[in-house]
Parts: C-alpha cells; structure tokens; sequence
C-alpha cells in the first residue's frame, strides 16, 4: 500500500537520521584551547600522578572541563553558564589564577542528552585530559556522566539540582548549588505554615523534576500532607490542559510543581485560565521571563524555597554581592541572565578557587581532600563542606512572586498579605 | 460533569491546533503527492515571525498575522523551488525528499535558535480577557481562535482545491505531472504554490499558540508529529479528514490523560497512528489520493 510504505520508510528515516545525528556530532570542543608551551596536555592521568602533581601544578594552565546544553529548546541555562564561566574565569586568571595557574576552558555541548553527556565526558578526561570539570546544569546528564568522571579521580563540581546524582558514592564530586530535595522539605516546611493539608502535584520527567516530585511527595507522608493527585508531562508537551482539568477536579489547597524551563511559564498560565487561582508551590523560583509567559496576574502567588532570586533588572537587587556580578554579566554581554544559573556557575567557581588555595596545590585528590576546609560566602549564603556531604548549600530563603518581577519573604506576605490574597481569589485557602 | 466539559472543550482546542498542521499535510500530499516533515518547525518559524512582528516591531496584530503567513509562503515556495523541486528534476526516489524535508527540519530549527536564540519568549496577548468561561470552563481566548482558524482553514482549502481553477489544476498536477503538462498547467509553480499555503497555515497555528506557549525553538516539534498521526487518522490528503483527525488526537489525548493518567497520553496517541495504519490506512474520510494503484 502507497502510504504504508512511504509512512514505513519515513519513520525508518527518521529514526536513522536521528540516530546519525547523535552518533556523528562534530566531536571538536566548542570552544578549543590552545595548548600553552610548557604544559603536560599530552600525558596520561597516571602520568601525571606518578609526578605527583597536575599540570597546572607544572606551572602554566589549569585545564577545566565543562559540558553543557548549548544548543536545543532549554539551552537558555546552558548559553549562560557558559558565558558566566567565561567571565568568572578571567575574573580568576585577572587575580592570579589557580596558585599561580591561569584557568583554560575546555567546553563541550551536551546537546541536553545524558548519552552525549558521557561520550563527551570521556573526551575531557581522556583526550583533553583536563585537571577538573564543571557541568552540567541538567541532573539527567551528570547522573550518567558522574561515575566515570570520579572512577577517573578528576574534581568535579555539579551545577545541576537534583538529588539522585549526589546521592551517589562519588567522593571526587561536589556542588555549589542547591540540593532540590532539601528545598522540598523546605517547600513541605511551607505548606504546613500556611496550614494547608493537602495539594496537588505536577511534575516533569527530567531526573531534576522527577526525582524532586518523588522527594516531596515522601516528605508530605511525614507532615500529614494529602497528596490528592499526581500528573506529569513529557518533555516536548506544549498542553497541559488534561492535568490542569484533573488538579482543579481534585479542589486541592495549593499546588506543588517541579517544572523546569520552557514548561514553567506555560503551565503557570494553563493552570489559571483553567480556573486554579490558589498558591502554586515550585521548585524554582520565579524568573521575569517566566512571568511574562504565564502574565503577570496569572503569575502571582507563585511561591518557592530558593538561595536567591531572579532579578528583572540589577536595580530592583538589594544583594550587593548578587549585584555586583550581574553587572559584572550585564557590563560584558549587554543584557543580564535570565536565569539563576549565573550564581550557580559563580558559587562553584569560587567554591573550587578557594579549594585550590586551601589545598595549596591544582590537583584532584588535593582539591578533593581540601573541600572539608571550605568556607566560602556564597550569593545565597554560606557554602560549607564540613558535614561530609559534599553538598555547599545548608540553607535557603523562602519566597513568594508578588508581580511586576518581584518576590516578597513568604512569612512576611503569610503575615501581611494573605487575607487579601484570600478575598483577591475568593479563596478559603 | 465539570470535568467532562472541560477536557471536551480542551480536547477540541488543542485538536484544532493538530488540524492546522494535518491540513499542511493534506494538502502538499494532495497537490503534490509528497510527504513532508518539517510542518512543524515551520510552526515554529511562524511563531517567531509573529513574535518579530507583534512585539518587538510593534506592528497591529493583524498585519502581524497577514506579514507571519505572507513570510511563510515564501519560505514554503523557496523550500519547494530550491530544495524539492531540484530533487524531483533529478527523479530521486520519494524516500529522498522525505530525507531532505527532516534535514531541512534540523535547519530550520537551529536557524530559529541563531537568529532569535535558544530563550523561550513571551508572546504578548491579544485579547483583553485571559480567559473565557464557557459552561462555567475557562478556556484560553487563543484557543477558541485556533478552533475559528481551524474551521475556516478546512473550508476554504476544500473549497480552493475543488472548486477552483488552480485548486483543480494543483490536483491534476498531483495525479499525472506530464498530462498536467501536455494541457499546459505549469506543475512547477502549482507545487511550489501548495507548499507556500501550507507553510502560511503553519505559520498561522505558530503565532496563534504562541501566546498560549510562549516561543521557543522546538515548540512545533511534538504539534508536528502529532499533526501527521490526525492526517493519517482523518485520511491523509483529505482536508475535512484533516480537520477531524486532528480533533479526534486531541479528544483522545486529553481524555487518557483526564481518565487514566497523563503519563499515557502521548502513547495512546500513536498506538491510535499505528492502529490507523494496520486498519485503515485510508483514513476515517477513505481518501482516495492514498488507496492502492
């Protein structure tokens, strides 16, 4: 039959020019270094080892690796770490390096897939040969590459959230971000304070939305909090509006979701015009962007456990240290981020540059061994590694979107603004 | 009861977005009798053109939409004339322009993303109201417009390819290329027409949902593929089977995932694809431009 055949060889293409595309990828570094007279780019990790030092320790480059999502739908937070990484270091190099070496970046696109993850993971290590790696902000793709990263002894600082991956026995790997299981206890810790006693969740399937929906949900068992229905949604999804449908018919008294990127601003708006005009409990903080898509009354009441927020322009920050390095962004690219991973990428930079002073040496094992010492203050607050978690973050901030771009202190707005927020929605909750 | 309502009138909006990209289907399929891939990244390219227009060049809305489909048109002709027809004036096999309209897919996305960048944008609004009750449902302004656009498009398509000359003329192209040409149509430029409209129906569903969505590079990506399966359901080349088939995906999408569970609801929707095409692979309308020869 005419259109069976030509459906059949469609989708037989299709497949195969997918899978081209994931096994023929230009396999050169986005951003090529050049490797500096003097250095030790050439040699094997034991090689190195056996000399007792890195190559940086030789004296010229600290060689850091980075993979990130550079291209595809939600390469927004990939493009900006990797700008900020960009700016970090020659904040770094600018103030002498790592104990005298200049910091040379090796970045690859991971192109949002764990499996490409780990293939150009095994370029850092094995061919660039890097001395440490930062990346990637999407959970999925850490949690594939990190066994080989730390199975090579290579430092590695995560910048992604999610909990499944530092759950892992990998004592090379660390992180300067937040832990999104923590923030849900947090977020748990929210719920109750406004004396809701059940809600309505709504996740995505990347390893950060999932696994975080999955904490959640364990800790409402321990607050007696009545989960009265879960929905998810697949990555390219566009319509929310069966789930919607489903968390309106179960009437609950907030709603919790762990949505990430282009989905947030959607689903926000969906979920208003289906006629859910209560507290949405998320695991991101609400970003101007996020607002604009979802509009600014539909946006209100958006709250989240989060470090810091995102700004709509660097006046409205009252952190000076958060305002200095969005001017430091702005001054260098023209526009801020909009998104928060520019304190993520800031937070581990610092965090890995003073391991390398404690440790007084560029090495993985003596980066790794130095963290305990760490103390750093971060733009969330203070980053520590003393409890053997290797986890920076141990508090955060809670938040409520008020519009126009701005977040109020939760306590504050439950204290102040919630009776008119109730006869605002015409809400008993 | 409530609920019910809800998901129907939700069902139906999204499925009207489904049609708009079915039709493009159909009607290259039906004046050309080649498949094509890349409807819904011309979805997208219809979005961002809207975006361009409407927002950051502040032009009325209307003539955001008109500038988004003339734009399109072109884009589809130039694709039909530089890419299309180059392949079939080498007779390559069918199998080659299905190949070159994915690789153009690809193109057309990472093009969308180094011209407006990988940020999902915000599409502003057109309507005063957020939202509009119907039997006490609220349902999003943009898409009763999708539903509108969908129904007009349906018509005016069916009543463009038979009733008209050219429309009549697009056909007997489709049917016999060298009779087409020994009677004097010109083949080249009614192909290179039919892609045109196609690209301008996509573009319209792009800026239309770009409000609802916001814009971003694979935002046509899943809409595309879910407009093939409607094609396929409602009788691919067909533009009524089109419409239907894209309403039927949308019911049922939204109703597994109301009455079962949201995790299966892309899976229902191409076990139904598959099932068509073991079934009925002539579609619910019985098109006969796909029935053995």
């Amino acid at each position: 039959m005419k259109l069976k055949k030509l459906v059949a060889v469609s989708l037989a293409a299709v497949m195969a020019l997918s899978m081209a595309a994931c096994g023929k990828k230009d396999d050169k570094p986005a951003d090529s270094t050049t490797k500096a007279a003097g250095t030790e780019a050439g040699k094997t990790d034991e090689g190195k080892k056996e000399e007792g030092g890195s190559e940086a320790a030789s004296g010229e480059t600290f060689k850091l690796g980075t993979f990130l999502q550079l291209t595809g739908a939600n390469s927004v937070a990939g493009n900006e770490s990797n700008n900020t990484l960009d700016m970090v270091i020659d904040y770094i190099n600018e103030k002498g390096g790592f104990n005298g070496a200049k910091i040379e970046k090796v970045v690859y696109d991971s192109q949002g897939s764990p499996e490409e993850a780990v293939k150009v993971v095994s370029k850092l290590i094995n061919d660039d040969k890097v001395d440490a790696i930062v990346g990637s902000v999407n959970s999925s793709e850490i949690l594939a590459a990190g066994q080989q990263i730390n199975d090579a002894g290579v430092f590695m600082m995560g910048l992604g959230t999610a909990n499944t991956w530092m759950a892992e026995d990998w004592p090379y790997v660390f992180r300067a971000t937040v832990n999104n299981a923590s923030l849900a206890t947090n977020t748990a810790d929210m719920i109750v304070e406004a004396g809701f006693k059940n809600v309505a969740v709504v996740n995505g399937q990347d390893d950060a939305s999932l696994s975080t929906a999955d904490a959640f949900i364990e800790i409402c068992k321990g607050k007696d909090i009545e989960v009265l229905t879960r929905e998810t949604y697949a990555a390219a999804d566009t319509d929310f509006s069966a789930q919607v449908a489903k968390i309106v018919a179960a009437d609950p008294q907030c709603v919790y979701m762990t949505c990430s990127g282009e989905h947030i601003g959607p689903f926000v708006k969906q979920l208003r015009q289906g006629g859910y005009k209560g507290i949405l409990y998320s695991k991101e903080i609400m970003s101007m962007r996020d607002a604009n898509i979802a509009g600014n009354e539909n946006a209100k009441y958006v709250a989240a456990s989060y470090p810091y927020l995102i700004y709509a322009s660097i006046d409205d920050c009252d952190v000076d240290a958060i305002k200095e390095v969005l001017q430091m962004y702005e001054d260098r690219y023209g526009e801020i981020p909009t998104t928060e991973v520019i304190y993520r990428v800031w937070d581990t930079m610092m965090v890995m540059w003073e391991a390398s002073k404690v440790a007084g040496s560029n090495d993985s094992d003596a980066l790794k061994d130095a963290m305990a010492e760490v103390k750093v203050d971060g733009l969330g607050g203070p980053l520590t590694y003393d409890d053997g978690t290797r986890e920076g973050y141990h508090t955060s901030n809670d938040w409520i979107y008020i519009g126009d771009g701005k977040n109020k202190d939760y306590t504050k707005w439950l204290e102040e603004d919630y009776d008119t927020y109730k006869s605002d929605t015409g809400r008993e909750y | 009861m409530k609920m019910f309502i809800q998901l129907v009138i939700m069902g139906l909006a999204l499925g009207s977005i489904y049609s708009l990209i079915a039709m493009g289907y159909s009607l290259i399929y039906k004046a050309s009798g080649l498949m094509t891939f890349v409807q819904g990244d011309i979805l997208t390219i219809g979005a961002f053109l809207g975006l361009t227009f409407y927002r950051f060049l502040k032009l009325p809305y209307i003539v955001s939409v008109l500038l988004t489909m003339a734009v399109a048109f072109v884009i589809g002709f130039l694709l039909e004339k530089g890419v299309i027809r180059k392949l079939l004036n080498k007779n390559v096999m069918a199998i080659y322009i299905v190949l070159a309209t994915i690789a153009v897919s690809y193109i057309f996305q990472n093009g969308a993303q180094a011209i407006w960048s990988s940020k999902v944008e915000y599409f502003p609004t057109v309507f005063k109201t957020d939202s509009i009750s119907i039997l006490g449902v609220g349902v999003q302004p943009e898409s009763l417009l999708c539903v509108g656009a969908s129904l007009l498009c349906m018509v005016l398509l069916h009543i463009f390819m038979t009733k008209t000359r050219v429309g009549t003329s697009m056909r007997a192209a489709a049917m016999d290329p060298m009779a087409a040409e020994s009677c004097g149509i010109n083949v080249s430029m009614n192909t290179g027409i039919t892609w045109g409209l196609s690209a301008g129906i996509a573009a319209v569903a792009g800026i239309f949902i770009g409000p609802m969505y916001g814009v971003y590079v694979t935002l046509g990506a899943k809409i595309g593929t879910k407009g093939f399966a409607g094609a396929v359901m409602g009788g691919y080349g067909n533009m009524y089977g089109a419409m239907v088939g894209g309403l039927i995906l949308g019911l049922v999408e939204t109703f597994v995932a109301g009455y079962i569970s949201s995790d299966f609801k892309n899976m229902f929707a191409y076990i139904i694809l598959i099932v068509f095409l073991f079934v009925k692979p002539t579609g619910i309308f019985n098109e006969q431009a796909i029935q053995d020869v």
